[in-house]
């Protein structure tokens, strides 16, 4: 009777809690603070996607409270979990959208978008999703929710075309077995193959193996003279100083689709990587909203490195915040049509969101511009914008040849 | 509070799918002893087949190979039976291998994490890792022009619970029913079980058959419900979740798998949502979320163990 | 399809021997405990952040920061068999599973909220991260060291249970707890070393695993996995087994690369595992009717 007492105990405190809090948290309409969601996967299998979020929300939160927040209010930000798993993208945003009445969210990833795109969709929400690279979410996004990350078609387009005019004819494919990685690749090698190349070598990494030797010696084994690629940190960790030890690395030149042009990746390969030719992509026009989200990432969160995600996340936030104080309330419909206006292109340019505000107050038409792109939105709400291809040279990333919006049309058009 | 209730609906709505998962498993585990703990393969082939049988024609940027455009409720069985077939034909050589509970967990488990990565690096089955979208969009677009989300959460509700309901009821028949006895005295002794004259293997697989069958069905709800499937629906996580809710609610009582999974999703999961949280803790406030609910999840069972509402073991006549 | 070398068999052993040196630690201490300890693969991420730890931001010499790292996790085992494990040891086998998957919960996102997802490399000694050609096969000296290591590791658990009295008492017990203890062997004693070799094992392989790859707070959920299905396959309980159980294990992943992709090679671990399952139900080297 006694344990039957303590569960029931247990239950009941946690009950109790939920309601307390439940009645704190309600209701975003006042004049209190502006509540955001973040619905990102912070527990589970993908859980770095979501930390990297994580610290992204952290950079923008200093800049944009720090200047007072937009309509002179305070941005709070309810980071929910997706356990990485559909259950708890479903729950997550239904009690963002139903029990704290968020005005605007960001998120979830492409694993778990689908789940929620059409639930967030119908309650009207301002939506940024700030790390889904899906080629489904091409023409999905219907007309509340942007995606600033480039989607996984145009990074197929900007590889292949990148890799036929400096004149390779044959690849091979190395990519791990995550759902980024492999949404990628099904399209890079349809664009590929679409356009005439060869394809000598195609695997997979499954990630979390105790070695990657054997998929280094296959490597070694055919030495294409191209690899396209995309893994995760912790993957690229096991596979390029695996690939290194058969000393074939200096033949091949690998061609990321992303996720390689970032402190996390470097200092996952470690040394590795100023052994290796790598080519990726990288948006034009980043050159001094990198700098500076660089510098305060480097004051806000010194024990931890900038990865792929956290300047998407960063910028998405931002721009939330901009959409919130050029509509002059937290409704939701103005939010939504404010964030291509703050978004640009067309006005004066500006980087943060304290620069970006005042322009605003004084009624200056704005066109932020992010640390990781452009920021410019489309009629599908995906983002656009031109490429750099860019070179490691051992200490940096150099560019080595551009790629307009016009070059990148005209080539998915032949194709 | 009406906002409170639209989520306590999506909340109680998943909790009824999985509520099916788990009186699946409870058929298998519970009553047969046999241990599943890759419930997932059945409630991952229950997803796909209702996916593959209701889109329509692959499109220009489909990869897989076939859409058979079924009404949902047919597909929704036929994924049941697919599902009751996956999940025989996993544990059947195990079972004649006649192997323990802990291996015939491990069995089942590698059986769905095969079937998971074929699914995931397989374009050509159901487009591999991004997975088929829009899974019965004509029905959940009638639902919000007539009613919005909540409407259609609460149609799904009330699908997912009649059939909740439903299974329920058909297996406690089951249970008392001459064959559900056998399978728990099987369970108990199975060589006493054979030699008062029971094949004892068919016995075990169709137990093994009837929980997969109601774990497709959940799949195919879930499948609708979500409008998505991918292989990541399949990961181990998700198994072992509804592991934990039999065993934590009472492994052989129906009202157990219940009270588990009220206790797990509902109490314990949705609770750690509201923890309060300030600033200096902000940015850890998920894995703190998850620490306290694993916290939880062990008091209970250091104080419950055999689960919150054991099986109710019938009384022998002295 | 690539030609057969004899690289991946090397390359199988290899995996083997990492997955082996956990296997064997956690073997050992489900033997004497009845029940399958997920929470195992917590301890291992334990092992290889305290290496790190110590001689990365201590700046200790690579070479004492293994040992001391092992007493510390053997520290910390038998510390979460206090706290955990043995207030609940009269439950049955299934609710200490499902425990130690709660304790797996609690303590991976205890170190996720310490460490974060960075991934971290070990500072390895040169002669350890150079690569040497034998014959035709390419591997680091890392690799030779583990390989080393796990036989030598063997040759003194052998001596231990089949010399001395605490490895007398850990046979006996594992065999058969009531027996032991009728005979006088105190199941306290026994289980307090099993759990702290089992700790230091965990510790070791930990810093193994990280020496070949890297460190993140989820890699013990991860590679727990791999050990238990090695574990299970071999005979739970027994060391040998879990020997057996990772060579099928590693040599299945590796040799399968030459037929198939290496995107499949967890699913070939797998079906290997389930074959050998159906060939010996109790497990290469098990007992029957145990686990």
């Amino acid at each position: 009777m006694v344990k039957t007492l303590l569960v029931a105990g247990v239950a009941l405190l946690v009950l109790a809690l939920a309601a307390a809090c439940g009645d704190d948290d309600g209701g975003g309409g006042g004049g209190g603070d502006i509540q955001v969601g973040i619905l990102y996967p912070f527990t589970g299998d993908i859980s770095h996607a979501g930390a990297g979020v994580g610290n992204g929300v952290t950079v923008a939160l200093d800049d944009i409270n720090g200047a007072g927040g937009p309509l002179g209010r305070q941005i709070n930000d309810i980071r929910e979990d997706t356990r990485s798993l559909s259950e708890g993208a479903i729950e997550g945003a239904s009690k963002l959208i139903n029990v704290d009445d968020v005005t605007a969210m960001m998120g979830p990833t492409s694993r778990t978008i689908f789940s929620v795109l059409e639930r967030i969709q119908q309650a009207g929400m301002p939506h940024v999703i700030a790390v889904a690279g899906s080629g489904d979410l091409d023409t999905t996004l219907g007309t509340t929710s942007f995606r600033n990350f480039p989607s996984d078609t145009l990074v197929g387009a900007v590889l292949v075309k990148t890799a036929q005019d400096m004149g390779f004819t044959e690849a091979g494919f190395v990519f791990d077995l995550g759902e980024s990685a492999q949404g990628v690749k099904a399209l890079v090698k349809k664009a590929w193959e679409d356009a005439g190349g060869t394809t000598t070598l195609d695997i997979d990494l499954a990630v979390d193996q105790p070695s990657y030797s054997s998929e280094a010696l296959q490597v070694a084994n055919e030495s294409p003279p191209i690899i396209f690629s995309q893994m995760d940190p912790d993957t690229a960790a096991g596979f390029f100083p695996a690939v290194e030890a058969q000393g074939v690395l200096p033949d091949i030149t690998f061609f990321f689709a992303g996720g390689a042009d970032n402190d996390l990746f470097l200092e996952a390969v470690g040394d590795t990587f100023d052994e290796m030719k790598s080519i990726t992509q990288r948006p034009s026009r980043v050159g001094q909203g990198k700098d500076i989200y660089d510098a305060d990432f480097a004051r806000l969160l010194p024990s931890e490195e900038s990865g792929t995600f956290d300047p998407f996340a960063r910028d998405a936030l931002i721009v939330i915040a901009l959409a919130i104080e050029a509509a002059g309330s937290t409704d939701k419909a103005a939010v939504v049509a404010a964030i291509p206006d703050v978004a640009g292109p067309g006005g004066e340019v500006c980087l943060t969101f304290a620069t970006c505000v005042e322009l605003i107050r004084d009624g200056t038409a704005i066109d932020f511009e992010g640390a990781a792109n452009g920021m410019n939105f489309d009629e599908t709400g995906n983002v656009t914008g031109s490429f750099n291809i860019v070179e490691w040279d051992g200490a940096d990333w150099a560019i080595i040849r551009e790629l307009s919006e016009d070059d990148l049309a005209q080539f998915q058009a032949q194709n | 509070m009406e906002g409170f209730l639209a989520f306590a609906l999506t909340v109680a709505t998943i909790s009824a799918i999985f509520g099916i998962v788990g009186l699946g498993v409870n058929a298998q585990w519970g009553y047969g002893g046999m241990l599943n703990i890759g419930n997932v393969a059945g409630f991952g082939a229950g997803m796909y087949t209702t996916t593959l049988l209701t889109v329509g024609a692959p499109g220009e940027r489909d990869f897989y190979a076939y859409g058979a455009s079924l009404p949902l409720w047919l597909a929704i069985i036929c994924g049941g039976f697919v599902a009751s077939i996956v999940a025989a034909a996993i544990a059947t050589p195990a079972l004649k291998a006649g192997v323990s509970a802990l291996r015939l967990g491990l069995v089942t488990f590698a059986g769905a994490e095969i079937l998971r990565t074929v699914l995931a690096v397989r374009l050509d089955i159901a487009n591999g890792f991004p997975g088929v979208h829009g899974v019965g969009s004509g029905f959940r677009h009638w639902a919000f022009d007539n009613g919005g989300q909540d409407f259609y959460d609460l149609l799904i509700f009330l699908i997912a619970s009649a059939v909740f309901i439903t299974a329920f009821a058909l297996l406690e028949i089951w249970r008392r029913a001459p064959f559900g006895r056998v399978v728990r005295a099987i369970r108990e002794d199975s060589d006493a079980a054979a030699m008062l004259g029971h094949n004892v293997l068919k016995f075990q697989v169709q137990t093994f058959a009837i929980g997969g069958f109601f774990t497709g069905i959940a799949g195919g709800i879930y499948v609708i419900w979500l409008g998505t499937v991918t292989p990541d629906n399949m990961l181990p996580a998700v198994s072992f979740m509804v592991m934990i809710a039999v065993i934590l609610g009472g492994s052989g009582n129906n009202w157990g798998v219940l009270f588990g999974i009220i206790i797990t999703l509902g109490l314990l999961e949705q609770g750690s949502r509201f923890l309060p949280t300030t600033d200096d803790i902000r940015e850890i406030m998920p894995y703190l979320r998850r620490m306290a609910l694993a916290a939880a999840l062990i008091l209970v069972l250091r104080f419950r163990p055999q689960g919150v509402l054991p099986e109710q073991r019938s009384v022998t006549v002295k | 399809m690539p030609e057969f070398e004899v690289a991946y068999i090397v390359f199988g052993l290899i995996s083997a021997s990492v997955i082996a040196v956990m296997g064997i630690g956690l073997t050992l201490q489900a033997g004497i405990s009845r029940f399958f300890n997920i929470s195992y693969g917590e301890l291992v991420t334990l092992g290889a952040f305290s290496t790190y730890t110590f001689s990365v931001t201590w700046a200790f010499p690579l070479f004492l920061a293994i040992p001391v790292t092992c007493v510390v996790v053997a520290v910390a085992s038998v510390g979460l068999n206090w706290t955990v494990f043995r207030p609940m040891r009269n439950s049955n086998a299934w609710v200490l599973l499902i425990a130690s998957l709660g304790v797996s919960f609690f303590l991976s996102n205890l170190f996720f909220a310490q460490w974060g997802s960075r991934v971290r490399r070990l500072d390895v000694p040169d002669f350890l991260s150079d690569s040497h050609k034998i014959g035709d096969v390419v591997i680091t000296g890392t690799d030779m060291m583990i390989v080393a290591a796990v036989i030598i590791i063997s040759m003194l658990l052998y001596l231990m249970l089949q010399r001395t009295g605490v490895g007398k008492a850990m046979r006996a017990t594992a065999d058969d707890p009531g027996l032991a203890a009728v005979t006088g062997i105190n199941p306290e004693k026994v289980s307090f070393y099993t759990w702290l070799l089992a700790g230091a094992l965990a510790g070791l392989g930990g810093t193994f695993f990280a020496m070949t790859g890297f460190l993140e707070p989820q890699m013990g959920t991860r590679i727990i996995l791999l050990i238990g299905a090695s574990v299970v396959v071999g005979g739970v309980g027994n060391p040998w087994g879990a020997l057996a159980g990772a060579f099928v294990v590693g040599m299945s992943m590796e040799l399968s690369v030459m037929f198939i992709n290496p995107g499949l090679k967890l699913a070939v671990a797998f079906a290997a595992l389930v074959i050998a399952l159906l060939i010996r139900p109790q497990g290469i080297l098990g007992q029957k009717g145990f686990l």
